[in-house]
């Protein structure tokens, strides 16, 4: 994250327009790791090899749109975020893959309740210096909370992923993926439900580990 | 915007399980960076070589490499071109002389002669008399209006513009000849000229050039016929002859003024235009015949022309008559009336003071 007296993202973009190439290494140096991140994961492991074609492809196209790029509506990480979602819906078509965008097709009415009961048995997340067996747990975590995403329609699953990992709130959230606020939320929840529900289930509760 | 009270809260388990996924610490390949921020670069290089090249000399350039622009310059650049070209041009000898209108009147009013070729069987005398050498002068003559008019432009426009005034002055005095010629319309027209027989001995050597100037006198002959019909006509078959005598004696000192001096009693004088169009002005008037008598020896204008230094013939203005002897040949003259003969006489006192 930039410092508070670093140039926001917005003015790096408009001095990069303006002819700065120094202005997009700064750009380019915030995002890239988030941004390959979001990428891979919403690609999932079955396109894994193409993370770096769609990661490339979203830099170039911020490249080409610097002229027309402007502040207005949206920050530059959100319109990053949607340049990289366009792209990744382009190669799962390509690639063959059924995407559902409708994410609220099969998931009926059911409204969403949080539901703690399944990370009882859980250590606490905050722990700055976990401890080895903490350790090794929450990487168990992370491993089946990757298998679990790829269960996840591709809509929710990104309103996961911006929300949780990039940390977009929920209006940017809504204008990456371009949907209302209210669908985005509703994504969001089923899209947590989904989660919890599949990590409850797939990975046993630490030995002797604390509670919230 | 979103309030605080409408963001939902972030999972903390699964934020940390997110965390500690196996591909948390991914990133991009160095290559792959280096190749995104390597066209990054490249990209606005590319836009900024334009805007870079601030020298004005650079701007014209850059100007006028845009194809409206330079095809606007291509356009200016050949109808300039065409334009010199146009300028440079000499039309008297690459077009085919027009006659006057008023020629065209004379001829529909009056019958239309019988086109006739030069006849060299009844040659006048002055053609006969006149030494082989001449015709050769002539042909030279004409072959080095030729050679002078492809030099350098500037001569090329002077001479261009002294014969643009000569074709004035011929116009000018046309004119004053057909007012002159329609206050005494009296007599009636001249009879045609029949048909003459085959040129025989004519060489055939003579340049184009020549034989389309003594064409277009013949023609200009008849176009004056209204102001010498008030004198006796010559035998029909001699005027063509006549015609070319005396085109072949004048129409150089029209053609190449520079080289013709002119004496009237005083001293050696350069060709004037005032003298030109007197000549012209002659040469519509009169129609030449071989000399049955001699010019007297007083009470007539004499003009001496030079070519060169050279005496090349002179002109004497009687009362009623006018006489020329080319140097060397034998003298023509020309029957006229009183009233032209005045008026030819006052104009050559005018014109050479």
């Amino acid at each position: 994250m930039p410092t508070p007296d670093a140039p926001t993202d917005d003015a790096l973009m408009a001095a990069y327009a303006g002819g700065s190439a120094a202005a997009f290494e700064q750009l380019y140096a915030r995002h890239q790791a988030g941004l390959y991140r979001f990428v891979r994961r919403l690609l999932g492991p079955a396109l894994n090899a193409q993370t770096d074609e769609v990661f490339q492809d979203t830099w170039l196209r911020v490249v080409q749109a610097r002229a027309r790029w402007q502040p207005q509506g949206a920050s530059f990480r959100t319109w990053l975020y949607t340049l990289a979602h366009h792209r990744v819906i382009d190669m799962l078509r390509r690639s063959g893959r059924e995407l559902s965008l409708d994410a609220q097709a099969d998931d009926g009415d059911a409204p969403w309740e949080p539901d703690t009961t399944a990370w009882q048995g859980w250590p606490a997340p905050a722990s700055a210096a976990p401890q080895s067996e903490e350790l090794a747990f929450w990487r168990r975590a992370g491993e089946q909370l990757l298998a679990c995403l790829e269960q996840l329609p591709l809509p929710q699953r990104s309103a996961f992923l911006l929300h949780h990992d990039d940390g977009l709130a929920l209006d940017e959230v809504a204008h990456a993926l371009e949907v209302g606020f209210e669908t985005a939320k509703t994504r969001l929840r089923y899209a947590m439900s989904k989660l919890r529900t599949c990590m409850g289930a797939h990975l046993a509760p630490l030995t002797g580990g604390g509670t919230r | 915007m979103t309030t605080p009270h409408d963001e939902p809260p972030r999972d903390a388990w699964l934020r940390e399980a997110l965390r500690h996924a196996p591909d948390a610490d991914a990133a991009p390949p160095a290559e792959l960076s280096a190749a995104i921020l390597r066209q990054a670069r490249d990209a606005v290089k590319v836009a900024a070589r334009p805007a870079a090249s601030s020298h004005p000399l650079l701007q014209l350039w850059s100007w006028l490499a845009r194809p409206p622009v330079a095809a606007g310059f291509a356009t200016v650049m050949v109808a300039t071109l065409v334009g010199v070209m146009w300028w440079d041009k000499p039309l008297d000898e690459t077009l085919p002389r027009s006659e006057p209108p008023a020629a065209t009147v004379a001829q529909s009013s009056a019958p239309a002669p019988t086109p006739a070729p030069a006849p060299a069987s009844i040659a006048t005398p002055l053609a006969e008399a006149a030494p082989p050498h001449a015709q050769e002068e002539a042909a030279k003559a004409t072959t080095r209006a030729a050679k002078e008019a492809a030099p350098a432009t500037t001569a090329r426009r002077e001479d261009a513009r002294e014969r643009a005034s000569t074709e004035r002055a011929r116009s000018i005095a046309s004119d004053e000849l057909r007012a002159r010629s329609a206050a005494s319309a009296a007599a009636p027209p001249p009879p045609a000229a029949s048909p003459a027989p085959a040129p025989a001995n004519e060489s055939p050597a003579k340049p184009a050039i020549a034989d389309a100037r003594d064409d277009a006198a013949v023609q200009r002959g008849a176009a004056a016929q209204g102001f010498a019909k008030s004198a006796p006509a010559p035998a029909p078959a001699a005027a063509p002859a006549q015609r070319r005598q005396e085109a072949a004696t004048l129409t150089p000192v029209i053609d190449q003024p520079e080289r013709w001096t002119w004496q009237r009693g005083g001293a050696e004088q350069a060709m004037t235009p005032g003298l030109q169009r007197w000549l012209v002005q002659l040469d519509r008037a009169v129609r030449w015949q071989p000399a049955d008598t001699a010019p007297p020896a007083d009470g007539v204008v004499v003009l001496r022309l030079r070519r060169d230094g050279t005496l090349h013939a002179t002109l004497q203005l009687g009362s009623d008559t006018a006489w020329l002897t080319p140097a060397g040949g034998a003298p023509v003259m020309a029957p006229l009336s009183p009233a032209t003969a005045a008026v030819l006489q006052a104009a050559l006192i005018a014109a050479t003071p």
